[in-house]
Parts: C-alpha cells; structure tokens; sequence
C-alpha cells in the first residue's frame, strides 16, 4: 500500500511538472485562427462565385437591351462563358485562396487532433479498471483495499493528463515549424488574393457590369417618362433607386473579403512573431484574431458598411460608395 | 490593369449616354458599348487567370506546409489510437483477472 502511495506521488509529481510546462496550450489561439482564416476563404470563394455569375447577367443584360429577335443559339456565347469559368481552377485567385483555405482547415484539424476530451474519456475507465483490479486483490488475499475509489480516479487523470501533456508539446512544435515556415508564402499569396481584388478586377468589373444593367431600366423609364403620370414615375424611380443603391453596395462585399483577408496576413504574421518566442498566446494574437472576427462580420450591406467605416464615406468612380482606405 | 479601368471608365460613360437617345443612335452606342464589355470580359480573365512564377512557389509552398500538418496530425491520431488501445487492453487484462479471481476465490 505503501508503495503505491509513493508511486501515486511520483506520477502525479511529473504530471504536475509537465503539466505546467504547456499551461498555455498553443491549440486554442491556433486553432482560432485557422476557423476564421478557413471562414475568410469561403468568403472570398463567394465572391469569385458572384463575379462568375454577373458576367453571365451581364451578357443576359445586353441582350434584353437590344431590340433583336433571339432563338436558342444565341445563348452560345453564354454557354462559353459557363464552360470558361467552371473551370475555376484555372483562377489564379481560386488557386491562391484554395491553398490559403487548404492550409487553414489543416491547422484546425492538426490544433484539434488528439484532444484532451477523447484521452480522458479513453482513460477514464482505467480508474475502472484499477478498482477492480483492487477488489479482486482484496478478495484473494483477504487484506484491506490498497485503493480508494478516489485515488483510483486520481491516477487515471494523471495518466490522461501525462498522454495530453505529451501530445500537446508534440502539437505544440509542430504547429511553430508549419506556421513559422508557411509565414513568407501567406504573405505572398494573401497579397496577390488582396491586390488582385484592389487592383479593381473584380471590384470595378461588377459595379461597371451592375452599371450597365441600371441604364437599361433608366432607358425604360425615358421611353415611357412622358405617357406617364406623377405616381407611376415616382414608383417607378423608387423601384429604380433601390437598384442603384444594390450598384453603390458593390464594393462592400468585395471590400469586407479584403479587409478579413488582410486581418488574417496580419494575425499569421503575428503567430509567426510570437511562436519564435514560444509565447502561444499573447494578447497581441488574441486581438489580431478579434480583428478578423470583427472584419468578417463587417460590410456586409451598404447600410452596415456606413455604421462601421471608421474613416470617411466617399463616392468612387471605380468602386461606387466606399469607406475611404 | 490601366487598360482595364479605362475600358471600364468608358463604358460607364456609354451607359450614362445611351438611354437618351433614340433609334438607330441608341443601337449603334450600345453596340459600342457590348463591344468594349466584351474586351473588359476577356482582359478581366486573362487577369485572373495569370499565375505568376513567384505565386506559384507559394502556393507551392502553402500547400507543403498543409501536407506536413495533415501528416504530423495523422501520426498524432495514431498514438491516441494507441494510448485507447493500451487503455482498452488493461479493461480486458482486467476482465480476465476478475474472473481468475472469482474461480480462485471458489476453490
């Protein structure tokens, strides 16, 4: 009995010293990060998916604004752009945000394998286990129980925690060599995903191509103006502004998978910083991913994008109504 | 880039022309006007399809980076695989020591 006790000792002292060598397990912040990162893909994914479809719209658009008779051939050219741009693999933006997503989920799952839940629930039938072990021993042997159900529990846990502990240090290095050594290529990649969205491809095509369907219900409305009355004009333009006001809004969505996506850059190159110091959670890492939490929720209409631009609200030519950079 | 803004630029100004005009004046500026959305269609594609030396090794780069986690966190499944399977053998090993018990204590 003595024995065991001092065993018990033992094994809860180095469970104790291991413990506190990871107290501040890398897992949580990780795997944060990688969540919101994992979300920022999908978002950006939804707008390729959006601009894909305006092109289409857009051809559909010209159509119905040119007074030719049409047959089922005429949906060719567009039959041609679905083929085109189903092939989304050709994208280099699909490519470059498919890497950064790939990468993020892989965070995730390698931040959650090895939970601490599913070790304790796989040892917590060794407490079990030793009970009954230590009730056959009192039975054969007609000596008094060496264990109690209490103490029986106890060594269980430190066996679960010394397996947690040491699956978390693994984690742990691993998680610092992957984020450390994959810092340079997020930078790059998340800077051409950026740039390619700043530099106005998609930005400044789909507020031209929203353009372009609006002056189709302006030249209704012209050619109609003098047939009709105050009322009908007026509910017509009403029914016209809330279009022009869906054109202006353009930008907010393309804006929002920007500034999340910049967060992200950010809040990685931040984990890099303080992996290399094996700080895992620093209250510079937990804001930057608030950040990324508060950029992705952000601007999601031009109503919201008003309340929260923290600069200036300006009319661009390119953009329509944006929040100054 | 310059060349798609200005593509853009003009066919906004076509669309703030158009609707004001009439008949065969109207067709012609719209025809004009499909023909540059149709340049700022392909022009926007080819930019988006671009994939440069520099990205390419970093995507290249990303996409190690992912494999090695996704391979570290296997090996890490398999050793929680294994402390379950040691925890599984003890309840057996126990099991059997519960009966040898109870057969031993009957003797």
């Amino acid at each position: 009995m003595q024995s065991l006790s001092v065993r018990r000792i033992v094994i809860m002292a180095i469970g104790s010293m291991l413990l506190s060598g990871c107290a501040s397990s890398p897992t949580g912040n990780i795997e944060a990060f990688g969540s919101a990162a994992t979300e920022v893909s999908t978002s950006i994914d939804s707008v390729i998916s959006d601009y894909n479809q305006a092109v289409i719209n857009n051809r559909l658009v010209a159509m119905a604004q040119s007074k030719r008779p049409y047959v089922a051939a005429d949906f060719d050219d567009i039959k041609q752009i679905i083929i085109r741009d189903a092939n989304k693999q050709e994208l280099s933006l699909y490519q470059a945000n498919k890497a950064l997503g790939d990468y993020a989920k892989a965070l995730v799952a390698l931040a959650r394998a090895g939970s601490r839940e599913e070790i304790a629930i796989s040892t917590s039938s060794l407490s079990k286990a030793l009970l009954m072990m230590d009730s056959q021993h009192q039975l054969l042997l007609q000596k008094d129980s060496a264990l109690t159900k209490d103490g029986a529990a106890r060594i269980a846990r430190v066996i679960a925690q010394l397996s947690s502990g040491y699956i978390e240090s693994k984690k742990a290095k691993a998680l610092k060599a992957i984020i450390i050594a994959a810092d340079p290529a997020v930078q790059k990649i998340g800077l051409v995903i950026n740039n390619q969205l700043l530099k106005g491809v998609i930005e400044s095509r789909l507020y031209t191509m929203r353009g372009s369907e609006l002056a189709g219900y302006f030249a209704d409305y012209n050619a109609k103006s003098s047939s009709r009355s105050f009322v009908q004009k007026k509910q017509k333009l009403d029914e016209i502004y809330l279009k022009y006001v869906q054109m202006e809004a353009t930008s907010a969505s393309v804006k929002q998978a920007q500034s999340a996506l910049l967060a992200v850059m950010k809040s990685h190159h931040l984990l890099k910083s303080e992996l290399e110091k094996d700080n895992y959670s620093g209250t510079g890492v937990i804001e930057a991913l608030k950040k990324i939490k508060a950029n992705h929720t952000a601007f999601d209409s031009l109503e919201t994008l008003i309340k929260n631009c923290g600069t200036e609200i300006i009319a661009s030519d390119e953009q329509g109504i944006i929040c100054k950079p | 880039m310059s060349e798609l803004l200005a593509l853009n630029k003009a066919i906004r100004a076509l669309d703030n022309l158009w609707p004001l005009l009439q008949g065969d004046e109207q067709e012609a500026i719209l025809q004009q006007r499909n023909r540059l959305n149709q340049q700022a269609d392909e022009l926007a594609h080819k930019s988006l399809t671009a994939v440069d030396a520099e990205l390419q090794a970093a995507i290249d780069q990303l996409i190690q980076a992912t494999e090695n986690a996704n391979e570290i966190r296997a090996v890490i499944d398999w050793r929680v695989e294994r402390i379950e399977k040691v925890a599984a053998t003890v309840n057996s090993v126990v099991g059997v020591i519960e009966k040898l018990g109870q057969i031993l204590a009957r003797i």
